[in-house]
């Protein structure tokens, strides 16, 4: 279950790298971010990036640190497909990946 | 060398690529064919897919009627063997080797039961997933070592052109998700940099992780310095359970294997066993090895416990605490075999596989694609060109058939037949050829088109041949959780979605093609 929410939570991290480039956020909003929103996104993406780290070590150093590496390719690639295919459902994900990762961890506690 | 270092790397990069990437894909198909080496032989094998694969009996049941059997059927043997089921085996399997008669080769007697209810179960003879494990280093039809040290080189040239990939892709985390289809070996080359770049940490870790597997074969001077035999002397010493004691010609008539055990169990409760191998069991020389199955640890080495069987005192462990260059070297070779990983990990080593098999492809074709868009239409290629790209076609779309028509062989081939794992390679080999024939003549679109299609023929049918020719099928897998079965199924009809969409691909490039060419002349 916590592979699981470090899972969603890179792949969170990753749409928003993908969103603080200007190309992938036009293609997906049809406008450009100003400056300001793409720098926020950047930090919202190491953060979470960083969480995904902490999380697979926390479970196991050797294992977790395999897990991330795991997880970082799905995620680029998942991106990378959709961009390339069908970018406006970066929309959808920007509200399903919080609710999917709140419900798993809502879910892992009880 | 070239004027620039950013030029120089891009020539390495290309060359070193090039000279060996129809090997490396070889090697990267059957690596990532072989993350799931247990999971194959369990399809290839049928007989065993009626038998429940979660073990109810305790190990130490379990171990206790192998020892029965084996007092009963072979008490003189010159070695018992008794591998217990694990999660992605659900076989019991209790063998011996008889004392081998002057000038002749003793052979393994093997007994494959059921883990339960104990019923013995005859297999099919094939090499299932084996077959691609051993592919990948060991290639096939010739000598071992001739091989490893190709296989050695082919790494190291991969190792040179990762990094000189890293050097002259300047823009790795700009470029990170980029992928623009439709505009010819731009696209290609997106594919190979997205291909190359998602999984990165992977690919170097597989290609160093997999250059340490053979460092003995091509580093083993430290060894050398050290002991006077070399590497085989340091091998005995590394796996001091790999050793056979002297047979002492005393006999032993009350062997003390069950104190054994009991010490085992009570001492490490927790330690799952893997197998027990019992050396000269009738012998007062007898040693019991227990070997402890690897969890979730990055190590590759089992811990071994070995117990006299007069005495039954714990005579040695082994690598129950390694020391740290030990747990290095062990810890990389855990790390490129994947053997540690449950579930989840071992579908992202899998795709990470993948990946580096998309980036090798991409690769080889990209290269052909961009001296063919240089040349001037009244230009006829060169011999060089040729041959890339019916090594190209041959291996990228060859191999996938072949490895279907290893499955087909493997259903379809009559059950008794005597050496039929050998005719599964074979058909193996002989597909490959096929396709490679078919590539010297037809390299075009419409050769790639051709086998593209053929690829998805033989990949959509292989669920439909293994429900014919067994007795079960997709949806007897799903409603009985055989989950690794139905996976196999799933991944046959997605590889066979793959390549029709391979097809249609190409058969719009086909139609755009002469009219563009039309259109040209008309302008």
């Amino acid at each position: 279950m916590m592979y699981l929410i470090a899972t969603l939570l890179c792949l969170g991290s990753f749409t928003a790298f993908a969103l603080a480039k200007t190309p992938h956020y036009k293609a997906v909003y049809g406008t450009r971010p100003d400056q300001t929103l793409s720098q926020r996104y950047l930090i919202t993406a190491w953060i979470m990036l960083l969480l995904t780290l902490g999380l697979n070590i926390s479970q196991a150093v050797g294992y977790g640190s395999l897990m991330f590496c795991g997880q970082m390719a799905l995620a680029v690639l998942l991106l990378g497909v959709i961009l390339a295919f069908r970018p406006h459902w970066v929309r959808s994900l920007f509200y399903l990946l919080p609710a999917t990762t709140l419900l798993a961890t809502v879910l892992s506690t009880l | 060398m070239k004027d620039s270092f950013f030029r120089s790397m891009t020539w390495l990069h290309t060359w070193v690529g090039l000279l060996f990437c129809w090997l490396l894909w070889l090697v990267f198909f059957a690596g990532t064919l072989s993350f799931f080496r247990q999971e194959i032989t369990l399809w290839s094998k049928p007989e065993l897919h009626q038998h429940s694969m979660t073990v109810q009996s305790s190990q130490q049941d379990l171990l206790n009627y192998g020892f029965n059997r084996l007092n009963s059927e072979a008490p003189g043997a010159a070695r018992w063997w008794i591998s217990l089921p694990s999660e992605r085996n659900p076989l019991l399997r209790v063998s011996h080797l008889p004392y081998a008669q002057p000038g002749e080769k003793a052979s393994w007697m093997n007994h494959n039961l059921a883990a339960d209810s104990k019923t013995p179960i005859t297999t099919r003879e094939t090499k299932g997933g084996s077959f691609f494990y051993r592919l990948h280093f060991d290639l096939h039809y010739m000598d071992r070592t001739t091989a490893r040290w190709i296989v050695c080189l082919a790494s190291l040239f991969m190792l040179v052109a990762l990094i000189s990939g890293i050097v002259i892709h300047k823009r790795i985390f700009k470029d990170m998700f980029q992928f623009r289809t439709g505009k010819g070996s731009r696209s290609w080359l997106d594919g190979h940099n997205l291909s190359s770049v998602l999984a990165l940490p992977f690919h170097l870790m597989i290609t160093y992780t997999g250059l340490i597997t053979l460092i003995f074969t091509l580093f083993p001077y430290p060894a050398q310095t050290v002991y006077e035999e070399g590497v085989k002397e340091f091998r005995k010493d590394f796996y001091p359970e790999r050793q056979r004691p002297q047979q002492s010609h005393e006999a032993l008539s009350t062997p003390a294997f069950a104190q054994s055990l009991d010490h085992f169990f009570t001492n490490w409760p927790e330690q799952p066993i893997s197998r027990i191998i019992i050396d000269h069991p009738q012998d007062a020389a007898a040693v019991m090895k227990i070997y402890g199955a690897n969890r979730s640890e990055i190590k590759d080495e089992q811990a071994v416990w070995l117990y006299s069987g007069k005495t039954g005192e714990l005579l040695n462990t082994v690598h129950l605490e390694d020391s740290a260059a030990a747990q290095l070297y062990g810890g990389m070779i855990a790390m490129h075999t994947g053997r540690l990983a449950s579930a989840g990990l071992r579908w992202l080593y899998f795709l990470c596989g993948l990946a580096g098999c998309a980036m090798i492809a991409t690769g080889c074709v990209m290269w052909a694609k961009r001296i063919r868009e240089r040349q001037k239409p009244t230009q006829s290629a060169s011999f060089g060109l040729k041959l890339v790209e019916s090594l190209n076609l041959a291996a990228i779309m060859g191999l996938p058939l072949a490895t279907a028509a290893f499955f087909y062989a493997n259903r379809l081939l009559p059950v008794g037949h005597s050496g039929r794992a050998d005719q599964e390679v074979l058909a193996f080999f002989l597909t490959w050829a096929a396709a490679t024939l078919f590539a010297a003549k037809w390299r075009n679109t419409h050769g790639w088109r051709t086998l593209a299609l053929a690829n998805a023929l033989a990949w959509l049918l292989l669920p439909l041949c293994n429900a014919l020719t067994t007795q079960g099928n997709l949806i007897s897998y799903a409603s009985k959780g055989q989950w690794a079965l139905f996976m196999f199924d799933v991944l046959a009809l997605l590889a066979a979605a793959v390549f029709f969409w391979q097809s249609n691909k190409l058969q719009s490039v086909q139609q755009t093609r002469p009219q563009r060419a039309r259109a040209e002349r008309a302008a």
